[in-house]
């Protein structure tokens, strides 16, 4: 199976901005899930905070992320988030996190906390959060959307069938869609955003099938992705799709009113989410009408 | 003259040190000319293949590592004689 092919190039905005997040103590999923594109993404100055530690509680069999028990909550990380997000000169900024079951609300409040030091310290920022789904707490969710972020994104990762293979056992499809059919319940203007990784032996009936739960959730941005294994822990990749697949896939997901789509083997959730998100308000309120993204 | 090696950059993922890879073909032979950002080096890894660029101008003094020999971050795989200034 061919393997893409990255081409290593770090400029002097990739090495500064190492240096700030490693200086802050800040992590980034962009390392700790051996992202692809995070040449691209360094280099233009963007990164994908990961607050709460880099060790999840979860042991999902597609992510790269350090599995384990995790590290105390640093109370201080909120402000540290907030001051690399002006050190980095950031209009947009893209906040994920490990799962944290070990927590009462699995982390729902400090994530709230981070949200509003990023905006306070930051005004006009816009924040797109990726979370988990607090087990299906939706007293925590309701903190954090009531926190104020402008994207809330969450993963459903893969289709119905694959989700108890893919996934921890304390996730679950259904799980992951009340999350984001909640958090538009709790505040209908809000852009939520989901991700499917393609490539994990789903069919192709299954993968339209999800994105129709998703869209049945409200979800507005749907990001569509190649499955690539990052190391012989990870289950293998089943298949590798065509990039005309992903066209015709994102053709249908226009079809089925996604606002904005984002459907390439690279992409990944927080991959070009500023323009994501510029585009999806653009179209929510009417003013062009989809075409070819990416 | 200036000898400078051609490493697997450790600032590549930087926190998240542990994995490893394969050079599994190296693009120039020793005596050619290398420009900085031309690819020298691929390498793969589970998730992909890394074209590992010449931070360098000159002329390629040794392969250290030959296709098939493994690396991680930090490891030497070819060294340069480098060009002087002016």
């Amino acid at each position: 199976m061919e393997k893409v092919r990255l081409r290593v190039s770090l400029n002097q905005r990739y090495l500064e901005l190492s240096k700030i997040v490693s200086s802050l103590g800040i992590a980034t999923v962009c390392e700790g899930a051996l992202c692809p594109n995070i040449f691209e993404c360094w280099g233009s100055g963007v990164a994908t905070f990961m607050i709460m530690g880099d060790t999840c509680t979860r042991g999902c069999r597609f992510c790269y992320v350090k599995k384990g028990v995790p590290q105390p909550i640093d109370p201080l990380e909120p402000y540290k988030v907030a001051e690399a997000v002006k050190k980095l000169g950031l209009d947009y900024v893209t906040i994920t996190s490990v799962d944290r079951d070990d927590l009462p609300d699995g982390g729902a409040e400090h994530f709230a906390r981070t949200i509003r030091a990023v905006k306070d310290l930051n005004p006009g920022v816009r924040v797109e959060v990726l979370i988990p789904d607090f087990r299906g707490d939706l007293d925590a969710l309701k903190r954090v959307v009531v926190s104020g972020p402008d994207v809330l994104a969450h993963n459903i990762e893969t289709v119905r069938r694959l989700t108890p293979l893919v996934r921890d056992w304390r996730s679950g499809y259904d799980q992951s869609l009340r999350v984001l059919r909640q958090a538009k319940i709790y505040n209908p203007v809000l852009i939520t955003k989901s991700s499917i990784l393609l490539g994990l032996g789903e069919t192709w009936e299954e993968v339209i099938d999800a994105m129709r739960d998703l869209r049945d959730a409200g979800v507005d941005i749907l990001v569509l992705s190649q499955y690539m294994r990052p190391s012989p822990k990870q289950l293998p990749v089943a298949r590798v799709y065509k990039i005309e697949e992903f066209k015709e896939l994102e053709e249908i997901a226009y079809k089925l009113g996604f606002s904005y789509v984002i459907a390439h083997p690279l992409a990944r959730t927080s991959y070009k989410a500023r323009e994501a998100y510029l585009e999806a308000v653009k179209r929510i309120a009417g003013h062009a009408p989809p075409q070819g993204g990416f | 003259m200036l000898e400078e090696i051609v490493r697997i950059p450790e600032e590549l993922w930087p926190r998240r040190g542990g994995w490893n890879g394969k050079v599994i073909n190296i693009l120039k032979k020793p005596g050619d000319r290398v420009s900085k950002g031309d690819p020298l080096v691929e390498v793969e890894i589970e998730k992909a293949v890394l074209v590992i660029e010449s931070p360098y101008d000159g002329v390629v003094k040794e392969i250290l590592v030959p296709p098939g020999g493994s690396v991680s971050p930090g490891s030497g795989v070819v060294k340069v004689e480098v060009f002087g200034e002016g």
